[in-house]
């Protein structure tokens, strides 16, 4: 009996041992190869890449670092200030009511002015107060909140168990605030509203009076604290429609007055 | 500055991802069948034929010659995937239950007439050399590529393994 040639007989038995390359595969090794630097300069390549990265992380790391020392140096020179208004702040206390112009942050208020040095009112964000004492440690306690209405404004007052910390007031299009720390809304009666910021002071401990007032004034409906947390001492004022207002401290004793234009 | 540009993309193109892409496609598919026969396993098969894709794409700035030699040169990576992928310690594990035949000689076993499974008891330079010149028509120099060797020692190979199949092969039958 005539055998096939080897040839044929291992043709055939290779043909129906051996399977086609399925096409997925081709793809899967196009997209690791396109995937992958060009060969011979990819060691080189890939350490430039690698010297970049470590580069770029660490310039963004001492520019984060250099940013967030820059305010922790502040306070011990300036005091607790928001670090966007730190280079406005001017620190001897004027004997002059500061101008009523319209943003003028950093206006330092008189503390021993008397009533008639009052400065005019305005509809934009006002700040004042002192900074720290140089030996002072911990927050201004706060002792007593309250709102009433007198000789045509409305008025809101916060006193303080020692000098008038920095402050700010923010006008804002509603009576909505964001309790602190819990993120909370606070819907407050009134359509307009001012968020009043005291920082480095605490009512924790020191104020035990209420913490929502409900006056019920014809600007002032209703003042709320926010926040006391952390060293901010934080109450939004529900106003009945968007006013100007003042801000400006008083003494003996010692308190952050707002008064809301009627 | 012409020249120098065009010099420097023809030589881009020449061993750029497409251009090797290119030459793959073509040998993909015997390249994958030699890796079949060697791992009797699809899934082993496509991981060294992939392994030596790569293994060749690392390589290929190194590669001298044309198309005809990129065919022996993949073809010898693959080879050389698989031959390491057998010596695992996994294949002999995995493996060996799955050939239930109580012939144990290729000899015995072509005897028998079950040429497949004799093919599958060679080694796996046998199997290579084999494939490469019975199946893909490879000449013995290119043969002698993929196993790296002489072609001299290529073509005693091909007959060593040819006759383990066929005991009676006639020397004078053409291989």
């Amino acid at each position: 009996m005539q055998r096939r040639p080897l040839r044929d007989e291992l043709r055939d038995a290779f043909d129906s041992m051996s399977e086609p390359a399925h096409p997925a595969l081709a793809s899967r090794i196009h997209e690791e190869i396109w995937n992958r630097p060009t060969p011979g300069v990819s060691m080189p390549r890939l350490a430039a890449v690698i010297a970049t990265l470590v580069a770029v992380v660490v310039v963004a790391g001492l520019v984060l670092i250099g940013r967030h020392a820059l305010p922790q140096t502040v306070p011990a020179g300036h005091g607790g200030l928001p670090s966007g208004a730190a280079t406005v702040q001017p620190s001897p206390p004027a004997g002059a009511p500061a101008p009523a112009a319209a943003g003028s942050p950093g206006a330092a208020r008189p503390t021993s002015s008397a009533a008639a040095n009052l400065p005019g009112f305005t509809c934009a964000a006002q700040s004042g107060g002192a900074s720290p004492a140089p030996g002072s440690t911990g927050p201004v306690p706060v002792t007593a909140v309250r709102a009433a209405a007198q000789g045509g404004v409305d008025r809101f007052v916060i006193e303080f168990g020692g000098p008038v910390p920095q402050y700010e007031v923010k006008p804002q299009a509603s009576a909505r605030f964001v309790q602190d720390p819990s993120g909370f809304n606070l819907s407050l009666d009134g359509s307009a509203g001012l968020l009043v910021t005291v920082h480095n002071a605490q009512g924790y401990g020191t104020y035990s009076g209420p913490t929502d007032l409900r006056p019920a004034l014809t600007e002032l409906r209703e003042a709320r604290q926010v926040g006391d947390f952390e060293g901010v001492f934080t109450w939004g004022l529900g106003l009945s429609k968007a006013s100007c207002f003042r801000a400006y401290v008083l003494s003996g004793p010692s308190r952050l007055v707002i008064d809301v234009q009627q | 500055m012409v020249p120098v540009m065009a010099g420097g993309t023809t030589e881009r193109v020449l061993t750029g991802p497409s251009a090797f892409t290119a030459q793959l496609e073509v040998v993909l598919d015997p390249a994958h069948r030699l890796a079949t026969v060697m791992l009797r396993d699809r899934t082993a098969a496509e991981d060294a034929v992939q392994e030596a894709a790569l293994k060749a794409w690392r390589k290929y700035g190194q590669l001298r010659g044309g198309a005809g030699s990129f065919k022996a040169w993949f073809l010898s990576i693959v080879a050389n995937e698989c031959r390491m992928a057998r010596r695992g310690r996994w294949w002999q594990v995995v493996r060996m239950p799955e050939l239930p035949t109580p012939l144990d000689s290729p000899e015995e076993l072509a005897a028998a007439g079950d040429l497949r499974a004799a093919i599958s008891k060679l080694g796996p330079a046998d199997q290579a050399a084999l494939f490469c010149h019975f199946y893909l028509d490879m000449p013995m120099d290119q043969v002698a590529r993929v196993l790296r060797v002489s072609p001299a020692a290529a073509r005693s190979r091909v007959y060593r393994a040819a006759q383990k199949l066929r005991p009676d092969l006639d020397p004078s039958e053409d291989l």
